[in-house]
């Protein structure tokens, strides 16, 4: 029944063509590999057509064809074979394992597939495979710890934000943001935010959008030489994504994959459990912080008026949160014939966060196909709808949850603040323990009362003409679009006392839209026995535009009228827009030569022009070289060197600006008594903005010993980047704050270094053992502009003053805050109130640059049986726990136990010398120390399991005839993420995905809003 | 091979249509201007001192002319230590806000005879606002600031002088009869509602504001200026005065924030202590206009009296929020407003502090006027803006000590009197306090931090400057204050001639 179905919906699909189906013939077989074991995944292709299909679990296949010809049978890691079809109806193959893997192929810029030993640089690439492992539905940390020089950070639980840095931060402003190229067309990561110190919410934006399970594989494009072809969009380094397509299609070609995931907060600050609410060890139903006595069970008159035992109510932020739960599940159904093949995908995913209500969901429907139309012409067609769907995304900063509890007295009982209101006159009224103070407020009310949701809608595709001029000449069409519409509303939904302006309403709505309209020319050639060439020349028009419109209410009628027109009085209610454009037009070639398949040259050069540039300044131009030598085949080795190839290459790329930054205009707004408003921008505009310029070298290794036994890839890189568009910061009495320049050189230098052992690879046994390590020193040479001679650049400021800084001839991402005083002898100093002497000047107390970060993945096999851990390692670096910090002021931190209750004298000096006398209480000294910085500077350093599979292969010869007429393989596996920290020195909290933002400096603070959670699940792969 | 060379070249065209022809209307947005209306900027710069003011204002001036006490132990201000983020911010936002805004607008309308009177009317506002950052920091970059270059830090008396002739002109150059010029829509001057002549009056008044400042230390400067100003013409009457409008639909941290939503502040305790010793009838009848308890968690044993909070806690008392607090509902102008579009007034300037100003140059002998009446008349205006009915008031001012002569306890008086007159206008008050040493403004209860760079037992006579200058402008600074630690906050300005703590048996040596 089944494959009628298929059959006929495989005649819908090609009616167009008029191919007739009557003439198919088929084969069929076995792959094995040398050991007589079956080769599941492997490829067969009908030469010079897209008809393809792979193995089984089992390694059987079958391919239908119209016409004899070649088939071509393939797997990554075996020598590929052709065999002529012949009229034969079975052929079983015999793959031979090629342990020098000379023929891996990987995507390269403009999707291009190369050699890999053709490369003069380095490339890495993921497979879909290895990217879900740990059934993580967000791409980008589910890349986490699976690619060496690539620095994942996240914050804001489910939904939230990433930060993606390859190779460092080449960035004072941030510009780091990797171009991600979904099957040749760039995906837009937009919309992405971040919250604030005080406030805000965190969302992962665009990338999220794209799906897992639909990846093909990943390669990621760290330097400047692999990415120099995408221009100034690729200057910070490209991911290019291909999807799966049709050619993969085996047995009836549907496939389902689904999970469920739990997740639940596991890793808090550490609380302190014996004193509570009170000061100076007196007892105070309505203070706000835990210097009152010690716990004792005594019954004492609550801030409720209720007598209650005086006890500690522990664990309130975990009893707080909820259990996660998250589901997933991808139904694809692929096939294809020799003319053409398709995918069709819809994938439903459902993301519940700690926090209540908290829930990211979307939706995902993908076609991709491809076709050959005649001899000359193949068009590939893709079309994707994406509906992103968040909800109730958790507050940031200070006004989140997390820091009310942590600043809460240590005896207020979860049950006395739930549901965090009283309904006074149908109104929700909320319940506060101590007099109202935004520092002070009831986590439960503010869940109840902040309302934010966000959707996306978003299409992307592309359709491709390939049209072959002849064997050698070749020219690519694309069209591409990615186009979303983004909706968000938020505001309060009830009224407090820390703002007389709630509940109010806001809305926005935003269109964006990005062409992009490619040709790509190719030739290539053999020339003798010796030589082969192929040049390219290609041209590219993108347009990137994107309107908003916001709307506020200013304060409501009633809770009951949350929308726009709800607004109690109507002149309150104002409008926004915002307008972005920017067009880069480019042309680009390449050209790649081989000598003997053993010695290849490429260079790429790229023309852009920006329209975010001035006139004079905006086309630039980035060239690229590299060479790759492939010893092991140009001179004898000893046998115990299967593969040794040398690579060299360097590469410099330009950026460009954002739109609107080279004229000076005036932006009008409404403001109090509903005034039209504007005001002198800050920052200086500067109509003599040149194109940032980064140069790039990198040399590397790859080895291979023993037949793949051990395998070494190494890199050494040194970035240059320069002129970079920066806001400088001015002296303010100038009039204004920062100045739009060009400044700057940083250098990243680093090594990577990936390294795989292959111990035991025996046909039921195997173990893989991958390390990846990467090294990256980022520097500040210069920051001189052209007027000024700035020792230093601001990259962050918080409330308090720390400040994360790039100074002038050191690492960049110094952390500056406030130590203490000390005298010659290292003696802290006190003045005469017996209390620490802050230093008022700002000194360096650390970096948050790490002297390595690595992964280490195991991956074992047994018979049915797999285990894959991912372990992620950072080693140096320093962070400030600015929530340690400011729950230490009320006395609620472990830390704050340390030197007892009772007043004390401070082991230190006065400023004459001699040694302090003077009694502090506890809380006077501690209030004092929560504002000196150095307190709380932490070594980074962790180690944590951070994806672990247990996967079992359900073989499917024994589940009965029915079921294998139908299952062509099934596969389940338990998932576990975040499990536990080998080690880490940070106070309860994590140094990983501990920040309320993913801007640069926000890296050095230990702040998050939402604890990290341990994830558990289990998934399901089945295919029919 | 020729055809695909032709081809590629007509595919590039193709692509690269137009080329960058259309780059410049892509790279400008559609939703701005380039020419800038005057009242766009106008209103903002009359609201700028409310735009920030706990951090710029009650932090710190507030603190200091002791109308407010702090009831949050984490604050360090009221032990004079310096928090960047707090009141730096009034730096930045007077530099780059305000005064970038002003000189834009000379830019576009400089020329323009038409816009000679709105001009004036900034020019008189940006004066004003001058003042108010010289008397925070003392020297500051003045001439040449603000149109995107540093420039060299002036002396304060540089500034006042150049203050005063800069009001002089504009207050001469505004012509109330000539209809050709631009004139503020409605509404957009939220001060004087357009009124140019309550904009002349007003310029005279900061004047005579400058004038009296510099009674120290340039005495003949002073007496010169403050009577062209009164001859000149200041405010006549409460309808005069300075007052921002708060608008009741929008957000603002003012006292009524901190003073009740939020429980930061209370009144303070030097203060309500002068509600009830100055008149021998015992309690300002505007007392209860200002204050009152606000039901919470604490209370005083006798709420009869109203008490506030001594300032400069280390550790603030858990009771220090039953001090009195603002009163929302007490009739005063200044907390409730006009009823309907406006629910505070900011006072910038008082017509009785101008009354004040002109009783202590008769004081001094400066202008003519009896001392004693125009004191008097001082305390009556302030009387009548707050409400206070005309018996109550009377009965107020017949208890009080009459002054006479030019000695430091009239002086003492007088300017206890104006303090009082001017709550809730911290700014304004602490720089009386740092020029005459009066009212008895206590220290800190708990000391002077050891944080702060204020000599221990003596009073803060400044804001230190921002770090933004320190750290990108620190070679323009005056030489003896250009690093964090030499630029203490017991510097005293030029103006300010003496130390508190010469001050004995109440009086000082100092102000003749």
């Amino acid at each position: 029944m089944c494959k009628k179905m298929l059959n006929f919906l495989v005649i819908v699909f090609l009616f167009s063509s008029g191919t007739v189906l009557a003439q198919k013939k088929s084969i069929s077989g076995v792959i094995n590999d040398e050991s007589g074991m079956p080769v599941p995944g492997a490829n067969i292709v009908l030469k010079g057509t897209n008809n393809g299909v792979i193995t089984d679990f089992d390694g059987n296949y079958t391919i239908e064809f119209s016409e004899e010809g070649i088939l071509e049978y393939s797997m990554l890691g075996f020598v590929s074979q052709s065999i002529p079809t012949n009229g034969q109806t079975v052929i079983n193959v015999t793959l031979i394992e090629d342990v020098q893997t000379l023929n891996e192929v990987v995507v390269t810029a403009l999707g291009i597939k190369k050699e890999k030993k053709a490369l003069g640089y380095s490339v890495q690439e993921v497979s879909g495979d290895v990217l879900t492992n740990g059934s993580n539905g967000n791409v980008s940390t589910a890349l986490q710890g699976k690619v060496a020089g690539v620095e994942i950070t996240t914050t804001g639980g489910v939904g939230g934000n990433t930060r993606i840095e390859l190779r460092g931060n080449s960035s004072l402003t941030d510009n780091n943001d990797v171009l991600w190229v979904v099957d040749g067309v760039p995906f837009s990561a937009g919309d992405s935010s971040d919250g604030g110190l005080f406030n805000g919410t965190s969302n992962g934006g665009g990338l999220l959008d794209i799906n897992p399970d639909d990846i093909e594989s990943m390669s990621v494009l760290k330097g400047g030489s692999a990415a120099a072809l995408y221009g100034s969009r690729g200057a910070n380094g490209v991911v290019v994504v291909t999807t799966k397509s049709g050619k993969q299609s085996s047995g009836l070609g549907i496939s389902y994959t689904g999970s469920v995931m739990v997740s639940n907060a596991a890793y808090f600050l550490d609380l302190q459990e014996q004193y509570g609410q009170g000061n100076q060890r007196v007892y105070d139903e309505n203070s706000t912080s835990s210097w009152g006595p010690i716990f004792d069970g005594s019954l004492k008159t609550s801030w409720t008026g209720e007598e209650l035992a005086y006890v500690a109510e522990k664990d309130r932020l975990k009893n707080f949160t909820e259990m996660g739960v998250s589901s997933k599940h991808t139904f694809s159904f692929t096939n294809g014939n020799d003319k053409g093949s398709y995918r069709a995908t819809v994938s439903k995913e459902w993301n519940e966060g700690i926090f209540k209500n908290h829930e990211v969901d979307k939706l995902n429907y993908d076609f991709k196909s491809s076709y050959q139309i005649n001899d000359w012409l193949n068009m590939d067609a893709k079309a994707s709808y994406i509906k992103n769907e968040g909800s109730q995304r958790p507050n940031q900063g200070f006004y989140s949850a997390v820091s009310y509890f942590n600043a809460m007295p240590a005896n207020i009982r979860l049950v006395d603040l739930a549901p965090g209101y009283d309904i006074v006159n149908n109104e929700h009224i909320e319940k506060l323990y101590t007099t109202a103070n935004a520092n002070f407020r009831n986590p439960y009310f503010i869940q109840e009362q902040t309302v934010n949701s966000d959707e996306r809608n978003r299409f992307f595709g592309n359709l491709t003409a390939n049209i072959s001029f002849s064997e050698h000449l070749k020219l690519r069409l694309r069209y591409g679009l990615d186009n979303y519409r983004y909706e968000t509303v938020s505001g309060y939904l009830y009224a407090d006392t820390v703002n007389d302006q709630r509940p109010n309403y806001n809305t926005s709505e935003k269109f964006f839209s990005e062409e992009n309209i490619e040709a790509l020319l190719s030739y290539n050639n053999d020339f003798g026995e010796d030589f082969s060439f192929g040049m390219s020349a290609g041209a590219n028009k993108m347009n990137n535009n994107s309107d908003e419109l916001s709307s506020s209410s200013g304060k409501l009628i009633s809770e009951d009228t949350f929308f726009l027109s709800g607004a109690e009085d109507a002149s309150t209610i104002s409008t926004t827009e915002d307008f972005s454009e920017r067009e880069i037009q480019s042309v680009y070639g390449f050209v790649d030569l081989s000598y003997k398949d053993y010695l290849f040259f490429n260079a790429t050069a790229r023309n852009d022009w920006s329209s975010a540039l001035p006139a004079d300044n905006n086309s630039y131009f980035y060239p690229s070289a590299s060479l790759s030598a492939l010893i092991s085949e140009m001179v004898e080795m000893p046998t115990w060197i299967s593969y040794l190839k040398l690579r060299g290459s360097w590469a410099e790329v330009g950026k460009d600006t954002d739109p609107y930054n080279t004229t000076q205009v005036y932006t009008l707004g409404q403001g109090n008594y509903n005034l039209t408003t504007t005001s002198e921008p800050n920052n200086l505009v500067n109509s003599d903005l040149k194109p940032e310029i980064s140069s790039s070298s990198e040399v590397g290794v790859d080895l291979r010993l023993f037949k793949g036994l051990l395998g070494f890839d190494f890199t050494y890189y040194d970035e240059k980047t320069k002129n970079q568009i920066a806001v400088v910061s001015l002296d303010q009495s100038s009039g204004y704050s920062g100045r739009y320049d060009n400044l700057g050189l940083i250098t990243n230098r680093g090594i990577e270094l990936m390294t795989t052992i292959s111990p035991i690879r025996k046909d039921k046994f195997r173990v893989d053992l991958s390390l990846n390590f990467s090294k990256n020193k980022g520097v500040v040479e210069e920051l001189s502009t052209s007027v000024d001679d700035d020792e230093f650049y601001t990259f962050l400021t918080d409330n308090d003053g720390v400040q994360v800084r790039g100074t002038e001839g050191e690492r960049m991402g110094d952390i500056f805050g406030y130590a203490y005083v000390r005298d010659d002898q290292g003696s802290i100093v006190v003045g005469s109130d017996g209390l620490p002497i802050v230093d008022d000047e700002r000194q360096v107390l650390g970096n948050i640059q790490p002297d390595f970060n690595g992964g280490i993945g195991l991956n074992v096999t047994y018979k049915n049986f797999s285990l894959n851990t991912l372990f992620a390692v950072q080693q140096g670096g320093e962070i400030y726990s600015l929530t340690e910090a400011s729950a230490t002021g009320s006395g609620n931190t472990l830390k704050t136990l340390s030197l007892g209750r009772e007043a004390f004298v401070v082991d230190a000096n006065f400023e004459d010398g001699s040694a302090n006398t003077v009694l502090v209480e506890p809380e006077a000294y501690w209030e004092k120390v929560s504002g000196i910085t150095e307190e709380f500077i932490y070594d980074a350093s962790y180690m944590k399991l951070s994806e672990i599979s247990i996967g079992y292969n359900f073989p499917v010869s024994t589940l009965g005839k029915k079921a294998q007429s139908m299952l062509s393989s099934a596969r389940i596996s338990l998932v576990g993420r975040n499990l536990f920290y080998v080690y880490k020195n940070t106070p309860g909290t994590v140094p990983d995905a501990s920040s309320y933002s993913t801007s640069y400096g926000a890296k050095a603070f230990d702040f998050s809003p939402v604890p990290v959670s341990r994830v558990v699940g289990c998934s399901l792969n089945l295919k029919f | 091979m020729k055809k695909y060379i032709i081809f590629i070249k007509v595919l590039l065209l193709t692509i690269v249509v137009g080329c960058t022809e259309d780059f410049e209307e892509i790279n400008t947005p559609s939703n701005a201007v380039t020419e800038v209306d005057p009242s766009w900027v106008f209103n903002q710069m009359l609201q700028k001192p409310v735009t920030n003011y706990q951090r710029n204002i009650n932090l710190y001036p507030d603190f200091y002319a002791q109308y407010w006490s702090n009831t949050v132990s984490s604050f360090e201000s009221p032990r004079y230590e310096y928090v960047d983020g707090w009141i730096g911010n009034q730096w930045n936002e007077f530099y780059t806000g305000s005064l970038a805004d002003y000189n834009a607008q000379l830019d576009f309308y400089g020329d323009d005879p038409t816009y000679t009177n709105a001009l004036a009317q900034m020019e008189i506002w940006i004066c004003a606002e001058w003042q108010r950052m010289t008397d925070t920091y003392g020297d500051i970059p003045y001439y040449g600031a603000g149109v995107g270059e540093t420039v060299p830090y002036n002396t304060q008396e540089e500034i006042y002088y150049d203050l005063i002739d800069r009001l002089t002109t504009a207050v001469n150059t505004i012509n109330e009869d000539d209809t050709t010029q631009y004139v503020f829509p409605d509404n957009y001057d939220l001060i004087f509602s357009g009124d140019l002549s309550k904009w002349k009056r007003f310029g005279n008044s900061m004047r005579l504001r400058l004038a009296m400042r510099m009674s120290n230390v340039d005495a003949v400067k002073a007496q010169t200026e403050a009577v062209a100003a009164i001859t000149a013409g200041v405010m006549t009457s409460n309808d005069d005065g300075a007052h921002i409008p708060l608008w009741a639909s929008g957000w603002y941290d003012y006292l009524h924030q901190m003073a009740y939503n939020w429980d930061n502040i209370r009144i303070s305790k030097t203060f309500t202590d002068h509600l009830y010793n100055q008149s021998s009838i015992g309690e300002d009848p505007r007392a209860s206009f200002w204050l009152t308890y606000k039901e919470d968690n604490y209370t005083l044993d006798d709420e009869t009296v109203f008490t506030g909070v001594e300032n400069g806690y280390d550790l603030v008392p858990d009771n220090a929020l039953a001090g009195a607090t603002i009163n929302l509902d007490g009739d005063y102008v200044g907390f409730v407003g006009d009823g309907g579009d406006t629910a505070y007034y900011m006072p910038y300037m008082f017509y009785s502090e101008v009354v004040f100003l002109t009783a202590e140059a008769a004081l001094r002998g400066w202008a003519s006027g009896d001392a004693n009446s125009l004191y008097l008349e001082g305390v009556q205006a302030s009387m009548d803006y707050v409400g206070v009915d005309a018996t109550s008031a009377a009965d107020y001012i017949s208890g009080l000590p009459t002054i006479s002569g030019a000695s430091e306890e009239s002086l003492k008086q007088l300017i206890t009197q104006k303090w009082i007159a001017n709550f809730p206008n911290g700014s304004e008050s602490w720089a009386d306090f740092r020029r005459t040493d009066y009212p008895d403004i206590t220290l800190p209860i708990d000391g002077v931090s050891s944080s702060a760079s204020v000599a221990s037992g003596t009073w803060v006579k400044r804001i230190r400057y921002p770090d933004n200058q320190h750290d990108l402008n620190s070679e323009s600074m005056p030489s003896s204050q250009n690093t964090v630690s030499t630029d203490r906050m017991d510097i005293k300005l030029w103006w300010d001639t003496a130390n508190t703590n010469t001050k004995a048996n109440g009086l000082m040596n100092s102000n003749f």
